[in-house]
């Protein structure tokens, strides 16, 4: 039971590592480092040269680089608000009607950024203050911004999801198809939750519909390069995400904001960001296959296996682990952590890929925005001022509506699977 | 700032212009292979693996900066339940592990660029390219990532909040 120890051990050294504070590529560095040298002694750095070698110039992680490029042109440009005037101007005079472009608002800045904590930011610097101005329920609508947030990383493109399928060896492009109906359904749910409770709305709609139409309808044309293209057999993930920037390129010209001042920032902020996550991937790729090398991978699937748990009960504690770690810990940092160990169990337990790893984004996403911890939570009190009572007693709704919906899709994983099976 | 930081600062802007045009680059490779395939029947055979050395560069070459910025992702749930004195020593403390983690990291993939260098090792690819400048940006952009976290161990900015 050596792998038991050596398991127990790193996941203890890197949990440490992580709580002291230290950035989160440089913990994987350590653990890495200290994996290889106890595992192989100085001969195995080879390996570990490799490693960061393969992952850095792995084709499927330049689809994060691309997207966050697209993202960045996008808000960068302004045309993010242009967005934000023309859905405005299109949901009109229904009841709770800034809910709606909160959540309508949250499903396209998620589906542009691909971050719950960069949607969190936007919101609630710009929506939140404008609805509790307005005589909106502070917590509800508090709850209606996190809830738009955590659709960010469901709806693609997703940047979780296309880190998650490079590390599971699973179709990108079924990931990222795979969220569309989930989000919709999570979006729906939350809808449903707010508005039934949403007193009369003391807001002035802007009105204009065909004005707020014309003003989203450039929108379509970064829709139709990324996901049309996609959808099409055009276009590889990849591929989709460089004309999805040719595409946000476009929608800048358009609005009159195309300039080499801003193509710069653009290219700059993304650079920064691009390598913030992807240098963790790097450093952490070594781990799967330490783990493999100790015999924890193989050891992890006999001990499941011994256990005779079934299917569900299975699949409940997988969930389990992530809900309550991701209270703590980096989304990122996690799922290079799990993955590795998830995967045999998922082939063991016969699980649909594409519809175990949806629900596990969900299930992280769902972690990082329960209180104390999470991370979107940090993001939202950040960037509107609100209390931290305010932040906790907002998020708890919306933590029960996040859950209703992955006991729904377990239910019914058709919802999930449906559209890579139609796309295949 | 002394002269040793400014220079630091300088490789690393400089690093940080590789990695916005490596970008770039990215993205005008992926759109010539869509348009070649598409438009005029041509796929080529170069740009998936061109994607990949940009990559590299993107990540490895923005590293510097961002380490510089401090703009690493990072779970500060114990250091912000510190007082300042304690969250300012553990973050010292962090800095100085890290900068000797990315500076081990660093110079084994110096020592394994210099070996890719001396043996003439290739890429796995369908028009192989030496591995050692690939390699030799990953060793840099660390190398330079630990001084820039050394920096940080040394004298943290005034008046800053772990």
């Amino acid at each position: 039971m050596t792998w038991v120890v050596l398991l127990i051990g790193a996941i203890g050294l890197l949990l440490a590592l992580l709580f002291t504070g230290m950035r989160v590529f440089a913990a994987f560095l350590v653990l890495n480092l200290a994996g290889v040298l106890v595992l192989m002694g100085p001969r195995g750095f080879g390996l570990f040269t490799n490693s960061l070698f393969e992952t850095a110039t792995s084709g499927s992680l330049a689809t994060v680089a691309l997207f966050v490029l697209m993202g960045e042109v996008l808000f960068r440009s302004g045309s993010v608000d242009v967005l934000f005037d023309g859905v405005d101007r299109l949901v009109g005079r229904v009841r709770g009607r800034l809910y709606v472009v909160t959540i309508a608002l949250s499903t396209v800045f998620g589906a542009l950024s691909g971050s719950a904590v960069a949607v969190a930011a936007v919101l609630g610097r710009s929506v939140l203050p404008s609805m509790c101005n307005r005589g909106y329920d502070t917590t509800r609508a508090a709850g209606t911004v996190l809830a738009g947030a955590s659709l960010a990383p469901i709806i693609p493109p997703s940047l979780l999801a296309i880190i998650v399928g490079s590390l599971a060896d699973v179709s990108i492009a079924g990931l990222l198809v795979a969220g569309i109906l989930p989000g919709l359904l999570l979006a729906a749910l939350t809808l449903t939750f707010v508005l039934s409770r949403a007193a009369p709305d003391a807001s002035e709609a802007k009105g204009g519909a065909l004005k707020g139409l014309l003003a989203i309808a450039p929108f379509l044309i970064v829709v139709g390069s990324v996901m049309g293209l996609i959808l099409a057999g055009v276009a590889t993930p990849s591929e989709s995400a460089a004309t999805g920037v040719f595409g946000a390129l476009i929608v800048a010209a358009i609005h009159k904001r195309l300039s080499f001042k801003m193509l710069r920032e653009a290219l700059g902020g993304a650079a920064l960001t691009t390598c913030v996550i992807l240098v963790i991937v790097c450093a952490a790729k070594l781990f799967a296959q330490l783990l493999s090398f100790a015999g924890a991978t193989r050891g992890l699937v006999t001990l499941i296996g011994d256990l005779g748990l079934g299917p569900d009960a299975t699949f409940l504690l997988m969930m389990l682990i992530p809900f309550v770690l991701c209270m703590f810990i980096d989304q990122i940092a996690f799922m290079l952590l799990a993955v590795p160990i998830y995967v045999p169990l998922v082939a063991l337990q016969g699980y649909d890929p594409i519809w175990f790893w949806t629900l596990f984004l969900i299930n992280l996403t769902v972690g990082s925005l329960t209180p104390p911890f999470g991370y979107t939570l940090f993001a939202l009190k950040g960037a509107s001022g609100l209390s931290t009572r305010e932040v906790f007693a907002a998020a708890w709704p919306v933590v029960g509506i996040f859950i209703t919906g992955m006991v729904t899709l377990w239910l019914v994983p058709d919802i999930v699977t449906l559209l890579p099976r139609l796309m295949n | 700032m002394t002269l040793s930081g400014r220079i630091l600062d300088g490789v690393s802007g400089v690093l940080f212009v590789v990695a916005g045009l490596s970008l770039a680059a990215m993205a005008l490779f992926y759109l010539y292979e869509v348009a070649a395939r598409y438009l005029f029947g041509a796929p080529t055979i170069w740009t998936a693996d061109a994607v990949g050395y940009t990559l590299a560069a993107v990540i490895f070459a923005a590293l510097p900066e961002a380490t510089r910025r401090r703009s690493h992702v990072a779970v500060d749930v114990v250091p912000s339940a510190l007082g300042p004195a304690a969250a300012r020593a553990l973050t010292r403390l962090t800095d100085g592990a890290a900068a000797l983690a990315c500076g081990a990291a660093g110079s084994i993939a110096a020592r394994e660029a210099l070996r890719q260098f001396e043996r003439g090792l290739m890429t796995n690819a369908a028009i192989p390219v030496p591995r050692w400048p690939i390699t030799a940006m990953i060793a840099l952009g660390l190398l330079v990532a630990a001084l820039q976290l050394a920096r940080h161990a040394a004298r943290p900015p005034q008046g800053e909040r772990p």
